[in-house]
């Protein structure tokens, strides 16, 4: 009796909760159709991802998704930290292998495996609990101007011979990501002995750069005919200048790769549309989106390649980096190349 | 009766004081949010002077400490070569007419309007291994490597900060040089000294506070300079600019990066407080100056005159005739030469987002310029007064480096907004605004305001329709100044503006982030030409007066 | 000696030319109207600025070529130029601190000179706590402590107020003479070139006009532009008419014979103001005579002023101090012959 009156009770109990699971699950299903994304700048450009992504999205979805450009890759991390548990945002797009380790680690990011993520190549996957989704990669790698030097140098030990003196341009692994990658690179190749590396590289670099732009406008005004960059990089001159004039240089030590990856975050107001917008990051559809805007390869292996991808370059071997090592080895790295002759 | 006082100098001492204490708290913003921050990152149990303590902690590691010599040091002989490029600059400008005088005085802006990225960038074009000067000698001298190679190392930073800057010398020196009176030099002479004496004797004493101004405050933009430093000398030292960026954007360490940022500012503050003790002295020697009569240069002058305009074209209009050659290269299709045309700019005015990026650098550099004119003129109205003290701290913002302010503005107002952008840089601009303010009320006769007292005019009336013409000039000048920085600035569009905003400068960066370098090329010389428009504007206005 | 000889320069449609004598130890006095080249000619001079052709000769030296500091030649500037981050002493002893004096000797040297101009209290004050007078003083003290040759003077009393101004102008020139020391004094002022000169020099146009001793450019002036600046009484153009008669708008006048016109071109009249005697208005219309309406009058004290409508001309008549015209009065003037003076007009 005693149990049935339970029962009854808990008979009740349990309406009244499904009701309000119901009415709770039909709210969420009444999220406006909108979502707010934070993400670095060169993504919100008017020839960048950004504006294409949100239309396709839009069509396919009718969600209105809002970019907001937090500064570089750096300044968006710092500021979801600051935001963290409170965000605004609802989606954070642009964290990658090398600087979204400090975003993992402060638990900003809730789990959620898109519909198409088991496409994914496994080494491109940033997490195993897929709190960040990956959307695109692209391997470090030396751009070799044809026009200016003969002769390439085979591999990342080659460049420290004195025929390759003053004719490289790196960027400064303090202050930027393809610094640190080019770090990592060393640290993968040579382990310990990087720092001796970094010794013997240093007749070859002309400048290290506080960011990609200057090193790479640098490079495309003849300054030096080799530059630390993406292996897609030549990509973009056969798609955009119909030249063959750069190269990226495959070597056979290997290469560090970048992977950009989003996810959403801990609070986010419009959880549904956020876990719609991943799924459609990983689509086909959107992945094709990315080469001629990001100037990176698709993570989803359907996405069709344009033709001027055949000027990029998929290394063979990819080399597993710590990028918190590589982090706190920077300023190392930075001490060695400005050693005082 | 209370005695009658020329009140028009005097307006009430309490105005002056708040808007000082609005500079100085903006001022401090930034680094307090910043200690603030690092405090809340270290836990409940820090003290409040726990972030002070750690940026004494960071000057015991010798990574800091070399990077702090390093700054220190390359500041300091880039401003010495700067004040050496100047020097004969402003002395041309203070005792002759010459056609392109003018230009000369409003280079000022260059520096301030043209982003540092393509202030690298020109300096690589023309001084360049494949450079315009170092190709031009391979194939005159038949060399198979290029001869110059100075560009990369410590003079080369101080070569490209040397020209840079040397038109804030120029300008500043210049203005109070015409102002000294050359009979105390001429006295000196007949008194039996050598011109050098002479010059020592009679000039100096009364231009030494400007030297020391502009020199001070040539050091503070070399002190906090970022992309020239690295690219140059990267390979010779660090700033602690540097391990402010990193830490704050790379590390993301709050706490790391504030020890050092305030650790770095703590530096730039003594330096500010160095040039206000200058500028205090400067005013004071200024006072009642009116400028002495000018001269076509002839002989030795001339040849001075031609001399000097020819360093100045091969050394500062060369990398950036360069950069406009630049603009204007359009890279032909495979096997064929680059050749010239209209086809970066044809793009770039062809994008969608550039008329309205022009748009977006018109709405916060306009009103940004009238803010920091208008609040800047009250302020130096009110510091008028001889014993006003602490004229000095209105120098304050320039101790902020653009990479702490950016960190600062960011932690106080995380969600940023447009409009936040304009007060961030009129506030930017205001010690440009006070200064030259405060230089032309230290040259107003108090007669004429007097007179139109006695005539009948209110103590308000008199100063609109009497005192606010005299300084006018000026106050189209420092507005003018102040355009030129709010437009040319990145960091605080970047940090606060939201949605599509994009100022010229950012789209600039968006267009080098992807590859599109010649396209930033032609957008900087909008930039630049509009700055310069506007900048020439003005100069003709300050002339016409004088 | 100082002799310039054919000392040219030009400065846009300004174009001076001056030759000039001044015995040793004599002090000369450049008058003229401001604009008229009397500074620029000190400043060339002094070498602050390079004439186009010309010498500069000073005591059998040719100063041309010199630099300023080795001509021996001082100026005291119209605005003193004291040097201001230096106090008063400091002012005074930089000449000999340029030459190499020792310390001491110069101080004392200065310490001398400011006490004949009544310096000694103030010189350890700086030149912006010292009044236009003890600045002048100063500076005076300054130029004369470096000894040298020629002392020229730029208009050295003009910022100060006449009283100040008339009692200095007699200590400069007695300090002068006490040093012996020969100067060249530029003025507006005709009093003070008066007072101060042994030869006044009057300058117009870039040029010297008229060349003489205080007495005689003020009693006998030689050209109406000197007896106009000089301003002792009305210059009347005139030509001449009968015998032993000038013929002017105003009637006929006779002068002495025997003093002829000074030199070619045309020719004026000139009085002093107070060479009239008044006469009845029936003796109007004799040789000799003016007559006119008054305009105004004034009390100046040693005499009464009136301004005169003599409808061709307006001039300026001084009266006894008792004399009580009405305006709107008509009066008649007697200009006796020997009071009568010929002028030329261009020299």
């Amino acid at each position: 009796m005693r149990y049935r009156t339970c029962g009854r009770v808990y008979g009740r109990v349990l309406t009244i909760l499904s009701f309000l699971v119901l009415a709770l699950s039909s709210c969420s299903r009444a999220e406006p159709p909108e979502l707010l994304v934070y993400t670095y700048d060169s993504w919100v450009a008017d020839w960048g991802a950004g504006p294409k992504v949100a239309e396709a999205f839009k069509k396919q979805s009718g969600i209105e998704v809002k970019f907001v450009a937090k500064g570089d890759g750096g300044q968006l991390v710092s500021a979801l930290i600051t935001e963290s548990g409170r965000p605004e945002a609802d989606v954070a797009l642009g964290l990658d292998n090398i600087l979204g380790k400090k975003a993992l680690d402060a638990r900003l990011f809730a789990a959620y495996k898109p519909a198409g993520a088991d496409s994914i190549a496994k080494e491109l996957v940033l997490d195993s609990s897929w709190r960040l989704t990956p959307y695109d990669y692209g391997h470090f790698a030396i751009i070799w101007d044809s026009q200016k030097l003969a002769k390439p140098p085979a591999s990342l030990e080659d460049l420290t011979r004195p025929a390759f003196a003053k004719k490289l341009i790196i960027m400064d692994p303090r202050t930027s990501t393809p610094g640190l990658g080019f770090l990592a690179w060393t640290e993968a190749v040579y382990g310990p002995q990087w720092k001796d590396y970094w010794a013997r590289l240093r007749p070859s670099v002309l400048a290290m750069t506080p960011g990609w732009d200057a090193g790479y406008g640098l490079f495309i005004k003849g300054e030096a005919p080799l530059v630390l960059s993406y292996a897609t990089s030549p990509a973009y001159h056969k798609e955009e200048e119909k030249t063959d004039r750069y190269v990226a240089l495959s070597f056979p030590e290997g290469h560090v790769m970048q992977v950009e990856g989003a996810g959403i975050l801990n609070g986010a107001k419009h959880r549904r549309n956020a876990e719609k917008f991943m799924d459609f990051l990983v689509s086909t559809e959107c992945q094709q989106l990315l080469p001629l805007t990001q100037w990176m390869y698709p993570v989803n292996p359907k996405a069709v390649l344009p033709a001027s991808y055949s000027a990029a370059i998929r290394p063979a071997k990819t080399l597993a980096t710590d990028a918190a090592t590589s982090v706190a080895d920077a300023p190392l790295a930075a001490d060695i190349l400005s050693a005082s002759k | 009766m209370k005695p009658a006082k020329p009140d028009l100098a005097r307006p009430g001492i309490i105005g002056p004081r708040l808007v000082l204490a609005a500079v100085v708290a903006l001022a401090l913003a930034p680094v307090a949010a910043i200690a603030y921050g690092s405090m809340a990152g270290a836990g409940p149990g820090a003290g409040l002077l726990s972030p002070f303590a750690a940026a004494g902690q960071a000057l015991t590691v010798p990574r800091n400490a070399r990077a702090l010599a390093f700054s220190l040091e390359q500041a300091l002989m880039s401003a010495l070569a700067a004040l050496a490029l100047g020097l004969p600059g402003a002395w041309l400008v203070a005792h002759y007419d010459f056609p392109g005088r003018r230009l000369l005085k409003a280079l000022s802006a260059v520096p301030f309007s043209v982003p540092p990225l393509l202030v690298v960038l020109s300096f690589v074009l023309y001084f360049g291994r494949s450079g315009w000067i170092n190709r031009l000698s391979m194939m005159a001298f038949g060399l198979s490597e290029p001869p110059f190679t100075f560009l990369y190392g410590f003079w080369g930073i101080v070569l490209v900060h040397g020209f840079y800057n040397f038109p804030i010398v120029l300008q500043t020196v210049g203005e109070v040089w015409a102002r000294i009176p050359r009979d105390r030099e001429e006295s000196a002479r007949l008194l039996g000294a050598g011109r050098l004496r002479a010059f020592a004797t009679g000039t100096l004493p009364s231009l030494a506070p400007a030297i020391a101004q502009a020199t001070g405050l040539a050091f503070l933009f070399c002190f906090f300079s970022f992309a020239v430093v690295l690219v140059f000398g990267g390979l010779t030292g660090s700033t602690l600019e540097v391990e402010v960026y990193r830490r704050a954007r790379i590390e993301a360490d709050p706490s790391g990066a504030a020890a050092i940022a305030l650790l770095e500012s703590a530096v730039a503050m003594a330096v500010v407080a160095l040039i206000g003790l200058a500028e205090g002295k400067n005013s004071a020697a200024r006072r009642g100056g009116t400028p002495v009569k000018r001269e076509r240069p002839a002989g030795w002058s001339a040849i001075a005159l031609l001399a000097y305009a020819s360093l100045i074209a091969v050394f500062f209009f060369g990398p950036l005739a360069a950069l406009a050659v630049e603009a204007f290269t359009v890279s032909g299709p495979p096997g064929e030469a680059a050749r010239a045309g209209f086809g970066n700019f044809a793009r770039l005015f062809a994008r969608a987002g550039f008329l309205s990026s022009l748009a977006d650098t018109a709405v916060t550099a306009l009103p940004a310029a009238f803010l920091a004119a208008f609040a800047g003129s009250l302020a130096a109205v009110g510091m008028g007064r001889k014993d006003f003290r602490g004229r000095g701290l209105a120098g304050l913002p320039l101790a902020i480096s653009g990479i702490v302010a950016a960190l600062g503005w960011s932690l106080i107002f995380p969600d940023g907004g447009n409009a936040l952008v304009v007060p961030v840089l009129a506030f930017t601009a205001l010690p440009f605004v006070i200064k030259s303010v405060s230089g032309a009320l230290a040259t107003l006769e108090p007669g004429p305001g007097l007179a139109a007292r006695t005539l009948g005019a209110s103590a308000l009336r008199a100063t609109l329709t009497i005192k606010f013409p005299a300084v006018a000039p000026a106050i189209l000048a420092a507005g003018a100044f102040s355009f030129a920085i709010s437009a040319g600035d990145l960091n605080a569009p970047l940090v606060l503006g939201r949605g599509s905003f994009q100022p010229i400068p950012i789209l600039m960066y968006r267009l080098t982030s992807s590859y599109r370098f010649s396209e930033a090329c032609a957008a900087g010389l909008v930039l630049a030409l509009m700055t310069g428009l506007v900048f020439f504007a003005k100069d003709g206005g300050s002339d016409a007066r004088a | 000696m100082l002799e310039l000889r054919g000392l040219a320069r030009t400065m846009g449609d300004f174009a001076l030319n001056v030759d000039l004598e001044l015995a040793s130890g004599a002090i000369g006095a450049i008058l003229g109207p401001s604009g008229c080249g009397k500074s620029t000619l000190l400043r060339l001079v002094a070498g602050l600025e390079h004439p186009e052709a010309g010498s500069i000769e000073l005591e059998g030296r040719r100063l041309d070529s010199l630099p300023p500091e080795a001509r021996g030649v001082g100026l005291v500037f119209q605005d003193f130029a004291l040097f201001p981050n230096m106090s008063a002493l400091r002012n005074i002893e930089y000449g000999p601190r340029m030459r190499g004096e020792p310390r001491a000797g110069r101080e004392a040297k200065a310490r001398l000179l400011a006490s004949s101009l009544g310096l000694s209290a103030l010189l350890e004050r700086q030149p912006s706590s010292l009044s236009g007078g003890e600045q002048q003083r100063v500076a005076l003290a300054r130029t004369l402590a470096a000894e040298p040759r020629l002392v020229l003077l730029d208009e050295p009393l003009s910022s100060l107020d006449a009283g100040l101004r008339r009692r200095l102008r007699g200590e400069i020139a007695e300090r002068l003479r006490e040093a012996g020391v020969m100067a060249l004094h530029v003025t507006h002022d005709v009093e003070e070139a008066l007072a101060i000169a042994d030869r006044v020099y009057l300058m117009e146009n870039g040029r010297i006009t008229e060349t003489g001793s205080p007495e005689e450019v003020y009693l006998r002036p030689r050209l109406a532009s000197t007896a106009r600046f000089v301003g002792r009484g009305p210059v009347i153009p005139a030509e001449p008419g009968s015998p032993g008669l000038l013929r002017t708008a105003l009637g006929d006048f006779a002068w002495p014979i025997g003093v002829g016109p000074g030199g070619p071109g045309r020719l004026a009249l000139f009085f002093a103001a107070d060479a009239g005697n008044l006469l009845p208005w029936a003796e109007a219309g004799r040789p000799n005579t003016l007559r006119g309406r008054v305009v105004s009058a004034s009390f100046l004290g040693r005499c009464r002023r009136v301004v005169m409508d003599c409808g061709q001309l307006i001039l300026e008549l001084d009266l006894d101090p008792g004399a009580m015209p009405r305006r709107g009065e008509n009066l008649c003037f007697d200009i006796p012959p020997d009071r009568c003076m010929l002028v030329t007009e261009e020299g």
